[in-house]
């Protein structure tokens, strides 16, 4: 695999990305780009089809397919790249993400979109998911002081965690005092409970399990693959009442019977989840089976998703402090997954990992795509 | 009869128009409330002197609004002051049910007469064979003289003169009013109540002090300042609603000349009340905002794309939808569905539902959120998912609120606003949920 760092790259176009990006996965494999039978290219908004990474590449004539799932896209890219070899239609294929969203000059995320009616709320990504907050703490009886310490606790981890990775967007602590305080962006959530804009690519080399020992002594398995795209009718059901992903639910089923986990919060040792704020991440620990519906917050607080708790959870600063380049997001998760199980995760090192799980929602409450891995250095 | 206001105190006062409100919305607002869920006005006459668009009508996009089928003709005769006299002319000469809307902003350059003594506000009118009022006679003057005036992409009138302007036009008020008394073989005595409109305050005093008929309710109005197209309609609505049956009331406009009008009330007089106080809810607002609002000023706003407009097509597909707020209501299962679906989200069947008018149904704030870095025209955006009664959710702009006020639980009640302006000048409206206001 390889992955660039994530940031404000003024002086990297997209091009320059995926050029750094796949130049470092050849010199780790060994493999160049030519050798590769076919690609999947990751990105939501930055350029269409193939061309996009066949031009940079100066790929001939190959098959090169552009996927996008909103922030899901970098696991869509992996998500196709695996089922390829699998049903044996290619032996090597490449699955790379990669997106530059720094050269506007907006403030937030900025999704084109279609020709509409003007019937829509026009609202920032925050504010979406601003909505987890009251209906999160009214169901659980969770007061304001707890639920901000909760918050704060999982942005201060992240950015703690990121502050020991130098492929990280920011790397530097920022204490949980500090997050409480920082200004309003919507509802409840501050500055520091969004995560931000960031340029970025990542890539991975993808071959059928039996082949694996051709190209690395290390390689990481995939144990379960699991797609799940809603009804997008959330924000107009009375029934949904904004304090669970049902979609991610959902998911996370399916890929839990693939790899046969029967106890996702002891089976599972590590988690690189989709914390695009922090109260999506408190959500998800539930969501995902790793604490009970309602007490997520409790084991946010007593370090359980800690880099020395029970299972860490993004371990490599998440979208957080790592950045969410949305197409390399999916990559990245697995990148970390990648390094952990080879032992090359340097200071941030699990020890002994089993399973790791990855995991991305695009879209916003109500209305989500959710796609779930789960990886082991265990092919079986 | 009815008529819609807002005001603002202060030393003296006026009414303003919200940052988004204009002339349709404000004449949307009045026509609910004189319309009270009877949709089949043939003809709407709308009048204003502050047109939102111009070529494209408003009163088009006004009756889709409001609810009412295609098939009708609504139009726009505004531009002049005196446009709103037209418009009642027009409506009571149908042969049919008829609706006028008259609706207006005034204001002009800041220090200006038109800021200082102008208004905004609405006022709604329906006609039919079984009026609660009739209209008995109409005396009208016209005059070509150039006394009050202002050209296109203007802020604020003109007058050539004010002493001049309000003098001539006295003139012709007390002079079409003695006529209209003398063809009628009537006298001051026999009239309950005077309604007398002209931009100059100067002349409409003059008239009340000549025809020493009670203009009370008429002067009522008066803290609201001089309504534009509107102002005629606010007066008369105001006076009609606390007349009694069998009362006669004479009417007076100055502009261009002059107009007068003799009603008669009868007993249904009574059921045409709408119950409202002359002064709502109301809140001061300062200078610096009125500015902003007027666009007399403009602030820098947040780093965001421009507001696109609305697609045409696509707003033509979802017309029910987009103009009316029609949502779709299953007839298997019964779930209500906001935007209209063809596909039930609840019991999946397809084409299996009917329109519901969703405009007219309270509804209960579920929850909220602030959001400070969205583009809008008054940020913060404030927005609501609200539960409607009978069943139905949908997630909208909050307006008249205060974000931090916003509760949980709260009621509120749809009205239809501006959105947005786009770069290349369309408006794009839809429908945002207020507080209801607490019946006293």
């Amino acid at each position: 695999m390889g992955c660039t760092k994530f940031g404000d790259h003024w002086d990297k176009s997209a091009d320059d990305l995926v050029i750094d990006a796949v130049k470092e996965l050849s010199e780790s494999s060994g493999v160049l780009a030519s050798n590769v039978d076919a690609f999947w290219l990751g990105t939501a908004v930055t350029g269409q089809s193939g061309l996009v990474l066949s031009k940079p590449l100066k790929l001939l004539n190959k098959p090169v397919t552009r996927v996008e799932n909103m922030c899901a896209t970098g696991s869509e890219a992996v998500r196709n790249a695996c089922y390829a070899v699998a049903s044996g239609a290619y032996d090597l294929v490449m699955a790379v993400g990669v997106e530059k969203l720094k050269d506007s000059n907006m403030t937030g995320l900025v999704v084109p979109s279609s020709p509409t009616d003007g019937t829509s709320v026009d609202l920032t990504a925050p504010a979406m998911f601003s909505f987890l907050v009251p209906a999160y703490m009214k169901k659980f009886g969770v007061s304001s002081e707890e639920m901000r310490s909760a918050l704060s606790h999982i942005a201060s981890k992240n950015h703690s965690n990121g502050a020991k990775n130098i492929r990280a967007h920011f790397q530097r602590e920022v204490s949980a005092e500090t997050i409480s305080k920082s200004p309003r962006i919507a509802g409840d959530l501050n500055v520091f409970d969004c995560s931000g804009i960031s340029d970025g690519a990542a890539a991975a080399l993808i071959c059928r399990a039996e082949d694996a020992h051709k190209y690395t002594d290390k390689p990481m398995y995939v144990r379960a693959l699991s797609l799940a795209v809603g009804t997008g009718t959330g924000s107009f059901d009375p029934d949904y009442d904004y304090t669970t992903f049902p979609e991610v639910v959902s998911c996370a089923k399916v890929a839990y019977e693939q790899a046969r986990i029967t106890d996702p919060a002891t089976q599972i040792s590590m988690a690189e989840v989709h914390d695009c704020f922090t109260p999506t991440e408190l959500v998800l620990m539930e969501d995902l089976g790793f604490s009970e519906r309602g007490s997520g917050w409790r084991d946010v607080l007593s370090g359980r998703f800690d880099s020395d708790g029970q299972l860490p959870v993004n371990p490599d600063g998440g979208l957080k402090s790592f950045g969410h380049p949305i197409g390399a997001s999916g990559l990245r998760m697995l990148f970390e997954m990648w390094l952990q199980f080879r032992g090359e995760a340097g200071a941030r090192q699990i020890l002994n990992p089993k399973f790791g799980l990855t995991h991305n929602l695009g879209g916003q409450p109500g209305e989500v795509v959710s796609f779930i891995s789960l990886v082991s250095n265990d092919p079986e | 009869m009815s008529a819609a206001f807002r005001t603002n105190s202060g030393r003296g006062s006026r009414t303003v128009a919200s940052y988004d409100e204009d002339a349709s919305t404000m004449g949307v607002e009045a026509a609910r409330i004189a319309l009270k869920g009877n949709l089949e006005p043939k003809s709407l006459w709308f009048s204003t002197t502050h047109p939102p668009i111009l070529d494209k009508g408003s009163a088009s996009t006004m009756s889709a609004v409001l609810g009412m089928s295609n098939l009708m003709g609504a139009y726009d005769v505004g531009g002049s002051i005196r446009s709103s006299f037209g418009a009642i002319r027009m409506a009571s000469n149908e042969k049919a049910e008829s609706l006028v809307i008259l609706s207006d902003l005034r204001f002009g350059k800041p220090g200006s007469d038109d800021e200082i003594y102008g208004g905004d506000g609405s006022a709604a009118f329906t006609f039919s064979e079984e009026p609660a009022v009739e209209i008995i006679d109409i005396v009208s003057e016209t005059s070509p003289v150039m006394d009050r005036w202002r050209s296109e992409g203007s802020i604020g009138s003109q007058v050539w003169d004010d002493r001049w302007t309000s003098d001539q036009q006295a003139k012709s008020m007390i002079s079409v009013a003695n006529q209209i008394m003398a063809k009628n073989s009537m006298a001051p005595s026999d009239f309950s109540a005077l309604v007398v409109s002209s931009a100059s305050p100067r002349a409409s005093a003059s008239v009340s002090n000549a025809l020493k008929i009670s203009s009370q309710l008429s002067e009522q109005v008066n803290q609201f300042g001089f309504l534009g197209s509107a102002d005629l309609g606010v007066r008369l609505a105001w006076t009609l609603e606390n007349s009694e049956p069998g009362q006669k009331i004479l009417v007076i406009t100055g502009a261009d000349g002059a107009d007068a009008m003799i009603l008669e009330t009868n007993e249904k007089v009574i059921e045409s009340r709408v119950g409202m106080p002359l002064v709502g809810r109301s809140e001061e607002i300062d200078i610096a905002t009125y500015l902003i609002w007027r666009e007399l000023v403009s602030r820098e706003s947040s780093r965001r794309p421009d507001p696109e407009a609305p697609s045409a097509p696509v707003a033509s597909r979802n017309q029910e939808w987009k103009f009316g707020f029609f949502g779709s209501q299953c007839t298997e299962c019964g779930s209500r569905q906001l935007p209209p679906q063809r596909i039930c989200m609840k019991c999946g069947s397809i084409d299996q539902s009917q329109n519901v008018l969703m405009s007219d149904i309270k509804a209960t704030i579920k929850t909220f959120t602030i959001d400070r870095i969205a583009f809008s025209m008054h940020p913060p955006t404030v927005v609501g998912v609200i539960d409607f009664d009978g069943g139905g959710r949908f997630r909208c702009q909050l307006t008249e609120v205060t974000p931090d006020k916003v509760k949980v639980s709260d009621r509120v009640e749809m009205v239809y606003r501006l959105i947005s302006i786009a770069p290349n000048g369309v408006r794009n409206y839809f429908w945002k949920a207020r507080p209801i206001e607490e019946v006293l």
